[in-house]
């Protein structure tokens, strides 16, 4: 058979870094249950119980007040609430499905809830690290940087509130510095913090100013999501109430996430740890309901285990695993979007970096997370953020996308003609029915290296990180900035001055 | 009940045993946590004689000693420490009124607490847990603590330590603030300062003006006998 030449085509130019394009992501399989019907019964009840019997101590007097004023029951002294299990599900069942976030730039908003799933970089590490610079305290320059990589790379649907702390910057005002380097450099969404009523208050209003929107409009589209931990066990803590308060106010999404580590802040045995999980995620679910009925919200997972020889938190463990399954499965009989997230505990990125990864990010798929937070960059148990660790994550979630992409059966992805025609012995590198499909048919990717050992030793025995240092460090000089309205840079900017005035600056 | 089964020698008698083999036995009973055991120990030596001073060093805190060790190693889980610590702070409460009223320098005080603004406390109680094994005694402040709570306490119990610890960058800076307060009232020479917490740093713990940055609880342990020791030998 005679076929004609494809040389009549321009000699091909490969990108520098093969990227994935943007896409939101549907997760088609059945979600994985590890507990049956009953047992998530069982264990629901018994939060039940628990939120009836003990209750949660509400640290925060206004958020006792408006629980009081609801029907909990209140105690003043303790500052213990019980929830009567009638009030609780009542609220619970006013939580959305589904919700959507809206971006800057329109095609980059994303939906959550239902089948859908998006990825979310890395928040709150103390430390940046990255193979030129070693593990260090970060600067506004490094975090810059990194919300460019959050922009930058299509598989991240959402940035995860500035990767870790510049600490050169005075931590009064250092969301103000943050709150505007995202609006400029990220057209995506973004999250803000919740630590507190000014930080929330200041997001909301900057937010109004980036959208050319007031409060109204910011609830009926609202931008943001952002992570309110309980403190486990049993306790909700002042400035995240303050948080929770103003965002669900504001018909922000306020993704309700109890921490909770089996072994020091739960029990020992995951039923138990879920229960409680459960128990603080209704709780805080049932308060926002209260403050804004119908207002957007998530329920959080983030079930580990210590290390019972130092109390330390272990990440992707087996057990974080199982307990990602289960809370999905909880999450879903509340008919709540939920969150799961990629962690490790590793102090570099080497394999058990990637091994812990893979076990948390198979818990959070097969778990159906709508939401994975830290799903790129996060390194030793979130007290760092890896630049080489963004990458090598970002490879693990385009293979988890194309992962996500069903099995086609029909006629012509069945190829009996095909099988036939190449018969006993022969191959399918020149079947017309793979050189109409080879271009797609495999993912192809951005960090891994195929090649033969020969071939791969001759070009430097370039292992995983180093090739991941080399692929950031292309992307930043590759970004491309996504510049303001000046009139809205301008208010910005006029409102980070303002809310400056009397406070420390930098250097302090 | 104060008599323990070993599979090799059946029962053991703690009040027939000779001094050296009593005191090893209660370095044993402090590893595995028996509480009435150690007491029944620090009571019988005192009854032949010891003084309070020299059962706290030789049978408890070289006993607990063992104990940081392997914890440190990472052979003890933090359930077997705790109950260590536990058995530690029954024989101390045996010991402490004696040692009062003799005159003798007890391990040390420290008063401890996350600050304001942070509630993070798993690794605070850890060193307090760490501290009173080590027979320190150990005032709590528990989590969210002001400027005024820790000085109160100070004047209140007259420490010979005064922990702080956070685990957020924003709330770090708040040590300073407390050791500033403390220069200002004319007192931080009184005290030894130690901070802790993972996102500080031992140029942090300088930065800040504090006596010392532990990394971990036994550090901690280590540290505050060290500092200890060196005031006393100064005082
Ligand atoms: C006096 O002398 C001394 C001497 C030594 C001392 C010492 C004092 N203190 C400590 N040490 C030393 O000895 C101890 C024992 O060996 C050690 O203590 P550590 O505390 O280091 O170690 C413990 C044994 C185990 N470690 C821990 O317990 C901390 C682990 C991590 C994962 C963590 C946890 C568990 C929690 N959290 Co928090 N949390 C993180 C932490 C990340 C990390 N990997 O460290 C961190 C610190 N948290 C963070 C955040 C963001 C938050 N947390 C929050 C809440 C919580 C939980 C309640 C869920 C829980 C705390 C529960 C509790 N009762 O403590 C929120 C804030 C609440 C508040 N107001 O403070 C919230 C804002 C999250 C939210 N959106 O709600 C991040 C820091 C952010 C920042 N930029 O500063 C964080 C790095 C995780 C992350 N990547 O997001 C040593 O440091």
């Amino acid at each position: 058979m005679v076929r004609r030449s494809a040389r009549s085509r321009n000699r091909r130019q490969e990108p520098a870094v093969k990227q994935l394009p943007w896409r939101q992501l549907v997760n088609p399989y059945s979600p994985i249950e590890v507990l049956s019907t009953d047992q998530i019964e069982a264990i629901h009840q018994s939060s039940l119980v628990l939120l009836e019997r003990t209750g949660m101590r509400v640290l925060h007097e206004e958020a006792r007040k408006i629980l009081k004023a609801a029907g909990a029951d209140v105690d003043p002294t303790t500052k213990m609430v019980r929830f009567d299990r009638g009030l609780v599900e009542e609220k619970v069942a006013l939580v959305p499905s589904e919700f959507t976030l809206r971006a800057r730039n329109p095609e980059r908003d994303i939906t959550l809830g239902g089948n859908r799933i998006a990825f979310c970089t890395v928040s709150g590490p103390a430390y940046c690290t990255d193979l030129d610079r070693g593990r260090r305290t970060g600067t506004f320059a490094d975090t810059c940087d990194f919300l460019r990589l959050a922009q930058s790379l299509n598989i991240i649907h959402q940035e995860g509130g500035w990767g870790f702390e510049p600490q050169d910057l005075p931590p009064e005002t250092r969301h103000l510095d943050m709150y505007q380097a995202q609006c400029r450099l990220l057209d995506k969404t973004w999250q803000p913090w919740a630590l507190g009523r000014e930080r929330s208050v200041d997001a909301i209003e900057m937010a109004c100013i980036a959208f050319g929107t007031d409060r109204e409009g910011l609830a009926k589209r609202p931008p943001f999501l952002t992570v309110v931990n309980t403190n486990t066990p049993l306790q909700l803590d002042i400035p995240m109430a303050e948080g929770l308060i103003e965002y669900a106010q504001a018909g922000q999404v306020v993704c309700v996430t109890p921490f909770t580590l089996a072994g020091a802040m739960g029990p020992v045995t995951l039923a138990g740890t879920l229960s409680l999980q459960n128990a603080e995620a209704l709780a805080v679910l049932t308060l926002i309901q209260i403050v804004n009925p119908g207002a957007p919200a998530m329920y959080g997972a983030f079930t580990s285990n210590v290390d019972m020889k130092s109390g330390s938190p272990a990440f992707g463990t087996p057990e974080y695993t199982k307990a990602a399954l289960a809370s999905g499965q909880l999450a879903r009989r509340h008919g709540i979007p939920f969150r799961s997230s990629n962690t490790n505990t590793s102090n570099t990125v080497d394999a058990q970096a990637v091994y812990e990864s893979a076990m948390s990010l198979w818990g959070a798929i097969m778990g159906h997370a709508n939401l994975v937070y830290h799903a790129a960059g996060w390194l030793e148990g979130g007290l760092t953020a890896s630049f080489e660790k963004l990458i090598v994550d970002a490879e693990m979630l385009q293979m988890m996308a194309e992962y996500m992409k069903p099995i086609e059966v029909s006629e012509d992805t069945l190829a009996l003609e095909a099988i036939e025609e190449v018969g006993p012995g022969g191959h399918f590198f020149g079947s017309p029915h793979t050189l109409e499909r080879y271009e797609t048919a495999f993912y192809s990717p951005m960090l891994s290296d195929w090649r033969n050992y020969e071939t791969w030793k001759e070009a430097g025995s370039i292992d995983t990180t180093t090739r991941a240092n080399k692929i950031w460090k292309r992307l930043l000089e590759e970004y491309q900035p996504v510049p303001l309205d000046p009139a809205v840079d301008e208010a910005l900017a006029a409102y980070v001055a303002k809310r400056k005035e009397g406070m420390p600056a930098a250097g302090k | 009940m104060p008599n323990e089964e070993t599979d090799e020698q059946g029962e053991i008698i703690l009040s027939d045993l000779p001094d050296d083999e009593l005191v090893k036995q209660m370095h044993d009973d402090l590893y595995d946590g028996l509480a009435e055991e150690v007491k029944e120990g620090t009571n019988i030596l005192l009854e032949r004689g010891w003084k309070a001073d020299k059962v706290l060093n030789e049978a408890l805190v070289s006993g607990m000693t063992i104990v940081g060790i392997d914890f440190r190693d990472g052979i003890l889980f933090v359930p077997e420490v705790l109950l260590a610590a536990n058995s530690m702070k029954a024989g101390m409460a045996i010991l402490r009124p004696i040692l009062v009223s003799t005159g003798a320098k007890p391990v040390g005080k420290m008063v401890i607490g996350t600050v304001k603004g942070d509630i993070h406390d798993i690794g605070k109680n850890l060193v307090g847990m760490m501290m009173e094994g080590a027979g320190f005694e150990v005032i709590n402040l528990g989590i969210n603590t002001s400027v005024e709570k820790y000085l109160e306490a100070l004047k209140e119990h007259r420490p010979d330590i005064l922990g702080m610890s956070a685990l957020l960058t924003t709330t770090m800076p708040y040590m300073k603030v407390v050791i500033d307060m403390m220069k200002e009232e004319g007192i931080r020479s009184e005290y030894i300062v130690m901070v802790g917490g993972a996102p500080l740093n031992e140029e942090f713990g300088k930065e800040i003006g504090a006596d010392a940055y532990c990394r971990d609880a036994a550090t901690a342990v280590e540290t505050a006998k060290r500092l200890v020791a060196e005031r006393r030998a100064t005082a």
